[in-house]
């Protein structure tokens, strides 16, 4: 089922939330919203599920016009930013709710709720705590039983407001990875908001980025990162430093001892090394301007450079890209 | 941060300083609040237990006491409905106005009650705004039941909206919005989710507002008449038996309303623990 968002316009009084945006989200596609808090992104995903009324424009689910339509008939499936799980409800009974509010036509017997909420507890591999309180649970496992009770109703969509935000570094790239697999066997059309570049990147098919209300640039991730539309987006998505004028990332900056052929080098002095993790970060000082600039070099180029600080050294930057402030076009350097 | 500190001070208060003011409150507390309520037993039971069931059954206290249970029967159901009404105004929408509608709800609490009761004289009385209209009309409301039920559900307005407001602010609207996304009616959210989690708060604010409407005074002395056995409330009933020196009538039904008083306490703890507990 597709998402299609048209002309949407958003005021609270004077601010405007969301100014004149358009996105379309296929079947079967995990889409990102990405940007800064208060780029408008959460209000995005409640107009989609009707949390919100548009001031203008239209949202069509599965091509129909569900502009109008009250959020208990879209069919969609919301898993809030914390949670909100219904704290005097068992984890069983969080997950059956949807079921049970269904007008008698339509819902299913004891036996049928009980078999559809033990797949799922089964899904979310926590069938043994079915009895708990969700006061009980970690924010992984929490984060789990939102989900389980989002897809119980068996939504067109999937919503997911910042859903890894309130968790800590291990389990959120778990969990990741998890929903990116339940995504794939699920197939429905998946929209999710971050302000986490990374997480957008490595688990959407298709990235919007956000800033001011507005859509700055939308595709795979790979397009977004590898040609940004503007600064903005630049910024967004990596570590930038600037380097006469233009956007570098900290990566392609190159660090040698004897002057190379690279005519932009400048002599720096290294004034702090962060040689923890995967890649060494170095901070430098240019001679020249005196700013400062950061690059990052793998561990193997940091031993053969041997590198202590206040040493000097050459930079260079290999790609740059020099945006125009105006119309927001990036052109290679 | 700060509490820490205070904390240490306090500890290095010199320990003369500290039990003096520890027994000054133990002192004080017991002068003004527990040496009256045994007073008012002591007093209610001086002549024997007959004598009390006498004062308590007698017919103008048990037309004081019916009178007192319809009223409350009547403010509370309709402040509770009230109270769930304002409360939810309040803590889910953003509206102009919503402030003044905050201090509005105050204004019971704000007012002196005897201030509360010539409202509604001033309103409802003879010589009052709507008196004629009610005099061609037959219907009396001052000096009579309906004026003493008026003053009370005034009084007695802010207790359960008070309660519900910072409860159901604190709760957010998170998880209703999560029923309604998941096809829940707004009846359905209400029952299954909003209601739970405010349960102990409303009965919390049920409970103040109840001992409040039995125990009121000042207002309903104002709107009621004092017509013994037709619109005297128990606080009414037990002033006239006072005057009257008849002290160990009035003590004797003045212990009705300490029992009340207590078992408010009790049941306000009970409350108070459990809408913690449901909130941890």
């Amino acid at each position: 089922m597709s998402i299609e968002v048209v002309n949407i316009h958003k005021s609270f009084g004077a601010f405007e939330v969301l100014r004149d945006v358009s996105l379309r989200v296929e079947d079967g596609e995990l889409f990102a919203l990405l940007g800064p808090s208060g780029s408008g992104k959460t209000s995005l995903l409640r107009i989609i599920a009707g949390l919100e009324l548009p001031d203008s424009g239209t949202i069509r689910l599965n091509e129909e016009d569900a502009t109008k339509a009250a959020a208990r008939e879209r069919q969609v499936g919301f898993v809030f930013q914390h949670y909100a799980l219904f704290r005097h409800m068992t984890v069983f009974e969080n997950i059956a709710f949807g079921l049970r509010v269904r007008p008698r036509e339509t819902r299913p017997n004891e036996l049928g709720i009980r078999q559809k909420v033990e797949k799922l507890l089964d899904l979310i591999q926590l069938k043994p705590l079915g009895d708990r309180y969700p006061s009980q649970l970690s924010g992984g496992q929490r984060q789990r039983v939102a989900l389980a009770r989002a897809l119980a109703v068996e939504p067109k969509v999937l919503l997911l407001d910042e859903p890894f935000g309130a968790l800590d570094a291990r389990v959120r790239k778990e969990l990741r990875r998890w929903l990116r697999h339940l995504h794939d066997e699920l197939h429905v059309a998946s929209v999710f908001v971050t302000h986490d570049q990374e997480e957008a990147l490595e688990v959407a098919d298709r990235v919007a980025i956000m800033n001011h209300g507005r859509i700055e640039q939308t595709g795979p991730p790979a397009n977004v990162y590898d040609n940004p539309a503007n600064a903005f987006v630049y910024e967004f998505l990596g570590d930038v430093t600037l380097f006469n004028g233009s956007y570098v990332r900290p990566h392609d900056i190159e660090i040698t001892r004897e002057r190379g052929a690279n005519a932009a080098a400048v002599t720096a002095t290294v004034r702090f090394i962060g040689a923890a993790g995967g890649v060494v970060r170095v901070e430098l000082r240019r001679d020249d301007t005196g700013v400062d600039i950061e690059a990052e070099i793998t561990r193997e180029h940091y031993r053969e450079l041997e590198l202590r600080i206040g040493d000097y050294v050459h930079i260079a930057p290999r790609h740059t890209k020099v945006f125009s402030a105006q119309a927001g076009q990036a052109s290679g350097g | 941060m700060s509490n820490i500190s205070r904390r240490r001070i306090l500890r290095n208060e010199p320990p003369l300083l500290r039990w003096g003011v520890i027994t000054l409150a133990c002192a004080l507390t017991f002068l003004f609040i527990v040496l009256p309520l045994a007073a008012v037993f002591i007093q209610a039971f001086d002549k024997g237990w007959a004598v009390w069931q006498a004062a308590v059954t007698e017919e103008n206290a048990r037309s004081a006491i019916y009178l007192s249970l319809i009223v409350t029967g009547i403010a509370v159901p309709l402040n509770l409905a009230f109270g769930l009404a304002a409360a939810w105004t309040i803590a889910r929408f953003q509206f102009k106005g919503r402030n003044v509608l905050l201090t509005l709800i105050d204004i019971p609490f704000g007012v002196s009650p005897v201030v509360s009761g010539l409202i509604f004289v001033l309103v409802f009385g003879a010589q009052g705004w709507l008196g004629p209209w009610l005099s061609d009309h037959d219907i009396q409301i001052i000096f009579a039941v309906p004026g003493i039920v008026l003053a009370t559900v005034f009084v007695t307005f802010p207790f359960v909206a008070r309660e519900l407001i910072p409860l159901m602010q604190s709760q957010g609207a998170d998880e209703e919005e999560a029923a309604i996304v998941l096809g829940a009616t707004a009846w359905q959210m209400f029952r299954r989710v909003t209601l739970p989690n405010i349960k102990w708060g409303l009965l919390y604010g049920v409970v103040l507002c109840t001992a409040r409407a039995l125990g009121e005074f000042g207002a309903v002395s104002v709107v009621s008449g004092h017509i013994r056995g037709a619109t005297n409330t128990i606080p009414l009933h037990v002033e006239i038996l006072y005057n009257e020196y008849n002290y160990t009538a009035a003590f004797a039904v003045a212990s009705l309303l300490s029992v009340v008083a207590v078992v408010t306490l009790g049941l306000k703890k009970i409350l108070e623990w459990k809408t913690r507990e449901a909130n941890s």
